[in-house]
This record gives structure tokens, sequence and C-alpha cells, in this order.
């Protein structure tokens, strides 16, 4: 066998490995079955990690709100709807960043919440903290006194409501 | 039988993808100060004392040294990484260090990444996973060594960029939105992914809609056999150029968008200006 068929099996077999693994790893499970992204991760994690973001399978349903209730009497501001105005003006800057990150952690809160899992306080937390933070950075002139969470479902228009 | 000797010995054949390189480094650069600016005016909700992105507690020293954002108690150290991660890059650029820069590059990017990923897209990930294997990759080395190198990482890249596609077109398969034409309509339902104007026009889901959402699953589908179809990439990659400019205005995932045009410029035809003589190498290997 020539060194350059020697080098092209090498190379054949470390592509091989690597796209194996990473396919095992982010396929649906409903294909690799959830035995083998189980052995596909403690190849793919912590470097080659792909999660859903990536292939945003299912688009979601629900839109999220963060109502914020200042202690100035009567004076609410709508968190997302604030950060959303400024992303679909610009479209670039940190706004959009914000609004995805309370969207997804919303909804995982909302699964969490409706399949009766464990975590639920704790990432009512973490959005309480994200939320004060926010508040702080964009309206540091005001007091925050509390923090309501609200969801909607476009298509049924079902809502949702978290106290925090 | 002539295709499986032609690949193997693709992995020793003069690399001939500087141009495309050259242009991905680029872009990778582009896409790193462009994440930089975004969160240059919130350092501390980014990766100061404020982040947004919880700590995951990881353990393992491998894994630990690549989350040194995490616990943070103030920005500076979100500011070291974020300032070298632009001068690594800038470095595999310009130098002829282009394997030490990339790792040094990979490296702090990767903290840097994983320390916000909260507020982190796909693109990232991609940019991430790009960075990884452009470490392998010194378009000046042409030693036996050094080709090999070169056409592994850069295989690597399209590889990735066909995995995302194959990967991507079975979950919309496995799922129900996409199969029933309803997936471009409900994302642009919420105003996350969305604008005013096209909720506007969009209120109900219509042929043009749905013509949308198979053209895209149709397009991820073809995308990893088709792209290797020399005379068929350009109109694939400019009509995937169409689809990702979308998902950045229309969506508003900018990030994502750019890294995706990135990854593109790994099969984006090389000029013929730019071409190496003889011409008719060029041709052989691009396949």
């Amino acid at each position: 066998m020539t060194k350059q068929r020697k080098l092209g099996l090498l190379g054949i077999f470390l592509l091989t490995i690597h796209f194996g693994f990473t396919f095992f790893y982010s396929a649906p499970y409903q294909l690799v079955g959830t035995q083998l992204p189980h052995w596909a991760s403690h190849y793919n994690l912590p470097l080659f990690h792909q999660n859903w973001n990536l292939f945003a399978p299912e688009p979601p349903q629900w839109n999220y709100e963060v109502e914020l209730i200042f202690q100035e009497e009567k004076y609410t501001q709508y968190l997302c709807h604030e950060l959303l105005e400024r992303h679909h003006a610009y479209r670039v800057g940190p706004s959009g960043r914000f609004s995805m990150v309370i969207q997804n952690l919303m909804a995982t809160l909302h699964q969490l919440v409706e399949q009766q899992q464990p975590g639920v306080e704790q990432l009512k937390a973490h959005l309480h903290r994200l939320a004060k933070n926010l508040a702080e950075t964009y309206y540091p002139e005001r007091k925050l006194a509390r923090i309501i969470l609200w969801g909607r479902n476009k298509q049924t228009e079902e809502e949702l409501r978290y106290d925090l | 039988m002539r295709l499986i000797n032609n690949i193997l010995e693709s992995f020793s054949r003069p690399f001939m993808h500087s141009w495309n390189v050259k242009w991905l480094r680029i872009g990778v650069l582009a896409f790193l100060v462009f994440n930089a600016m975004e969160l240059l005016s919130v350092p501390e909700l980014a990766f100061g004392t404020q982040k947004a992105s919880p700590s995951l507690h990881q353990s393992g020293w491998l894994t630990a040294s690549f989350y040194l954002l995490e616990d943070q108690k103030s920005t500076l150290l979100g500011w070291v990484f974020l300032i070298l991660s632009v001068i690594t890059c800038l470095g595999a650029i310009l130098t002829s260090w282009k394997r030490t820069f990339g790792l040094l590059c990979f490296f702090v990017t990767s903290n840097f990444f994983n320390g916000t990923y909260m507020l982190n897209s796909g693109g990232h990930q991609l940019i991430q996973l790009f960075l990884f294997y452009l470490i392998f990759m010194n378009e000046e080395d042409e030693s036996e060594v050094g080709t090999f190198l070169n056409q592994l990482g850069f295989k690597a890249i399209r590889l990735q960029l066909v995995m995302m596609y194959l990967i991507s077109a079975l979950y919309k398969i496995v799922g129900e939105s996409w199969l029933s034409g309803n997936a471009v309509w409900q994302t642009l339902q919420i105003d996350q992914y969305s604008l005013p104007i096209l909720q506007d026009t969009f209120g109900e889901n219509t042929v043009f809609l749905m013509m949308i959402t198979y053209l895209v699953l149709t397009y991820q589908l073809l995308f990893p056999v088709v792209i290797w179809f020399a005379s068929w990439r350009k109109s694939i990659l400019i009509i995937g150029l169409l689809i990702h400019l979308f998902i950045g205005v229309g969506m508003g995932l900018v990030s994502f968008a750019l890294a995706m045009f990135v990854g593109y410029m790994s099969f984006w035809p090389i000029p013929s200006s730019e071409l190496r003589k003889p011409a008719s190498n060029v041709a052989s290997t691009d396949d």
C-alpha cells in the first residue's frame, strides 16, 4: 500500500469517527434511540456539542412577556416588548439576545411546570435575577416592586401567568 | 472504485483552497468582532457579575479549562478573552503561525462563548467548530504532513456544514410543523423571530409560506448531496444565501446567518483570478 493511500485511509478514519459520533450525538432520538447519544456524549462534550439551537426543528408556539411593576404607583413596563422593539428596529445589539434568553427560559419553565418536573423554583429564581438585572440596566432610575411572567399561545390564544 | 481512489488520494494532493480558507478566517474574524460589538454595551450582563448565563458547575480539568468564565467575580477576565479572541484570530490571518494562533483562538473563543452561552445562537456553535477545524490548517505549509492536515481540516469544515443540514432536515422530518407546511408561518407568529410587518402581512398561513416551508426542507435535504457537484454549487449557495438572509433580517438571527455565510466560504467557487496554475489541478481537487 502506498503512503498516499495510507494517509487517505487515516483521513477517512478520523473524519468517520468524528462525524459518526457527532451524528449519533445530535440526531433525533426517534432515529438513533437514547443509548447512542449517551455514549457519543463522552466524545462530543465539551468541545463538539451541537444542540437544537443549531438545528431549530420545531418552531415555538408561545410568546412570553415579563411584566415589571415598579414601586412608583401605576408604573409598569413590559420588558420583552421593550427589548423586541429595539431588536425589530435595529436587528443588531444586545436587546434581541436578552429577549431570546427570556423566551428560552420561559419556555423551559412552562415545560417543567406542565410536566411537573423538578427545577421550577431554581429556574424562577434565575428568571427573577435576570429580570431584576435587566430592569436595573434599562430603567436605572426606578425601583422594582414585583415581576410577573406572562405567556400567550398565538394560535390557541391560551394564556399563562407566573408570579415571581 | 475510481471515486474511492480519488477520495483516498485527495488527502495527499497539493492544497488548492487557500483562497477559501483565507476568507473563512476573515469571516470568523468578522463574526467575532460582530459578537464583541453586540456585547460591548452590556459587559456586566453578558460576562460580568450580573451575567445572564448561570454557572454550569463543570467538573474535570479538560471541561473546566474551557469554562474559565464561570463564577465570574468581575468583568476583567471576560474582557481579556474577548480581546484575545480577536487578536489571535488576526494572528492566524496575518502571520505564518496559523496553527498556533488557531489553537489559541479556539481556546479563548470557546471560553468566551461558554461564558456567555445563554446569549449565543447556533451560529456561535458553528463558529466554535470551524475554529477547531482551523487549528489543523496552515495554507503556507506544503509539507506532506502539512498538506494532509490542511486537507483534513478543510474537509471537516465542509462536512460539518453538510452534517448540520442533514441533521436539521432529519429533525424537521420527524417533527410535525414542517411536513404540514406550517413551520414558517408558525415561526413568524412568534414576536422574537419575526417583524411586525411580516406578522401583519401573514396573519394566516398562505400557499406562499407553505412553499417557503417546503423549499427550506427540500434545500436542507438536498444540500448534503448536491453541494458536491461543482456545476450546481454556486446556484445552491445563492439559494442558501437568500434563505439565511431572510433568517438574519426577517427572523432576527443575525449571528446565525453570519456564521452560515462564513461556512459557505468553504464551498464558494474560487474566482478564476485566484486559481493557482495549472488550473486543471484545481478542478481535480475541487470535488
